[in-house]
């Protein structure tokens, strides 16, 4: 188990770690699943939990640093659970999705420790002392960036017996809501994203998509090609007007010339 | 093509600045790791930029240049990470300008960086995290399904590999533009053209997104008579399936809107949630 238990922390590390670099979008449960399966020496069960909790979680974004729930505590611990402790996919996926919101605490308290060092890395730039800065800003998130591992590995290793006591006395109330909260929380994110691109007269295209999708049920590619076939059609048709526009000033800066004459 | 193919924007280098344009694209990668409030990803900006100020200011005579350097691009900034390159070319050609121009004022980079994080953010974060992704769980959930390792692998490589095309081509062809690229943008007036695209296909993929993912579904039964019994969402369905999900996220982000913050509508939506089920409602 120890062995197993420094395996799953790992991947929560290296997931962690990846989720703050250009390949921040590898923190999704389909991939984070299969990889801690295949780790864990089950690939199959990992991605088929990934692709249940990839379409749970489907619409949750993460933006300007929010997020809904924490995806990747999520994905290794349900792997885990089912893994490890015996449990199948569905209790392990809904054991591991309140955890997962659990988890978001984690978030600011992460953000608030960078923030932390921001004097130090201030004062270290501004007496030129670059190779200090530049390997303090790599090594310390790597150092924060341990610690949902640490918390995963505890649990894991020495928390089974609790865990397993936990699980199986779980009150009704928590493991039904769960189900209802979970598939609700995907609209905090979308709301969120709405914010950055809503205009008013942009809201026919939400209408359009949210029409297509439930009452014709249309697929999630093809739902694509309409948005990019529709967006097309208004960018050709906006640079006509500014093409136009363009071609009425430069004649009409001619006239004017021509009147000079 | 061919001009503004990656090989096209290489010319007129030396090998020497193509170096230092590698090295600040490969460095690009860990730009917001330290990502925190006070100044999101502006020291990854610094980061990225530092082997290229290094070399644009090297030795101890310059000592000035470059700390000053280094604390213009360490300011508070933002970009999807999918943009990333598009700003720190950008930004190394401007360096560039103010070192070869003293006329050039070095402030006009951070009014750039400003300017940038709004369009950038709003539509990247549209097109990289909603439509591509999207895009490609859609095609790996099926394999992953079924057990197969093949949904994790096909899901990076659709993903990723024209990703990093991108992120590449756009370090170089921002390099090479330099400042122009904004005044380009600007004049040329095509820029809220194509963030109204890009919005539009962002709406598209949202409004679908709601319709699948956000379900609120009512357990609540009204009794018409003494036989029949009449469920509430059943008949919400019969008139247009997932209404709820769409009021809900609409009034999630009206809320946003009016400056109330997620973490407070996570905590309510968990209350209600638990409460709902206890009386069951939901």
């Amino acid at each position: 188990m120890l062995v197993k238990a420094l395996l799953i922390a790992l991947v929560q590390y290296f997931i962690d770690t990846c989720s703050w670099t250009y390949f921040d979008q590898i923190r999704r449960p389909i991939f984070i699943a299969t990889l801690a399966g295949l780790v864990l020496g089950d690939v199959t069960t990992g991605a088929i939990i990934g692709g249940m909790l990839e379409v749970i979680y489907l619409g949750v974004v993460s933006i300007g640093g929010v997020t809904t729930t924490d995806l990747v505590f999520s994905s290794t611990f349900a792997v885990a659970l089912s893994i490890l402790f015996g449990y199948d996919a569905e209790t392990a996926i809904a054991v591991a999705i309140p955890m997962g919101y659990i988890c978001l605490l984690w978030h600011p308290i992460r953000m608030t420790i960078h923030s932390l060092f921001v004097p130090y890395k201030d004062k270290l730039i501004a007496e030129d002392k670059l190779t200090q800065f530049s390997i303090f800003h790599v090594v310390e998130p790597l150092i924060v960036h341990a610690v949902p591992a640490v918390f995963l590995f505890l649990g894991v290793y020495l928390g089974q017996d609790v865990l397993t006591y936990l699980i199986d006395h779980m009150p009704v109330l928590i493991t039904s809501s769960v189900g209802t909260i979970a598939k609700m929380l995907p609209a905090v994110g979308l709301g969120i994203l709405l914010n950055y691109i809503w205009d008013n007269s942009l809201a026919i295209y939400l209408i359009l998509g949210f029409a297509l999708s439930s009452v014709l049920g249309v697929s999630n590619i093809f739902m694509a090609i309409v948005a990019v076939f529709l967006a097309t059609l208004d960018f050709q048709r906006e640079k006509n007007m500014i093409d136009l526009k363009n071609l009425a000033a430069a004649s009409a800066s001619k006239e004017d010339e021509e009147d000079i004459f | 093509m061919g001009k503004y193919s990656i090989k096209g924007l290489k010319e007129g280098y030396s090998e020497e600045e193509l170096g230092q344009i590698r090295s600040f694209i490969r460095r690009n990668m860990l730009q917001k790791m330290d990502y925190n409030q006070i100044r999101q990803e502006g020291f990854g900006c610094g980061w990225s930029l530092l082997k290229y100020i290094k070399w644009l200011y090297p030795g101890e005579e310059n000592k000035q240049k470059r700390v000053e350097a280094m604390q213009r691009e360490t300011v508070f900034y933002n970009i999807t990470t999918a943009f990333n390159t598009l700003g720190i070319g950008l930004f190394a050609s401007m360096e560039k300008e103010v070192k070869e121009n003293p006329d050039m004022d070095p402030g006009i980079i951070n009014n750039v960086k400003a300017a940038i994080i709004g369009p950038a953010c709003g539509i990247g974060d549209s097109l990289y995290q909603v439509t591509w992704r999207v895009i490609c769980a859609s095609i790996a959930i099926p394999f992953a399904l079924e057990g197969s390792i093949l949904g994790a692998l096909l899901y990076l490589l659709i993903f990723y590999v024209p990703m990093t095309y991108i992120f590449i081509w756009l370090g170089y062809y921002s390099y090479r533009m330099g400042s122009k690229l904004i005044t380009n943008v600007y004049q040329s007036g095509l820029l809220p053209v194509f963030t109204k695209a890009a919005n539009i296909v962002g709406m598209v993929m949202v409004g679908s997104l709601i319709a699948k993912q956000v379900n609120v579904n009512l357990a609540l039964q009204i009794a018409a008579s003494e036989e029949q019994v009449l469920s509430v969402q059943s008949a919400i369905d019969g008139i247009i399936p997932g209404l709820l999900g769409l009021l809900l996220t609409l009034g999630i982000f009206k809320a946003i809107r009016n400056k109330i913050s997620p973490n407070v509508i996570m905590l309510a939506i968990f209350a209600v949630g638990i409460v709902a089920t206890y009386f069951g409602i939901l």
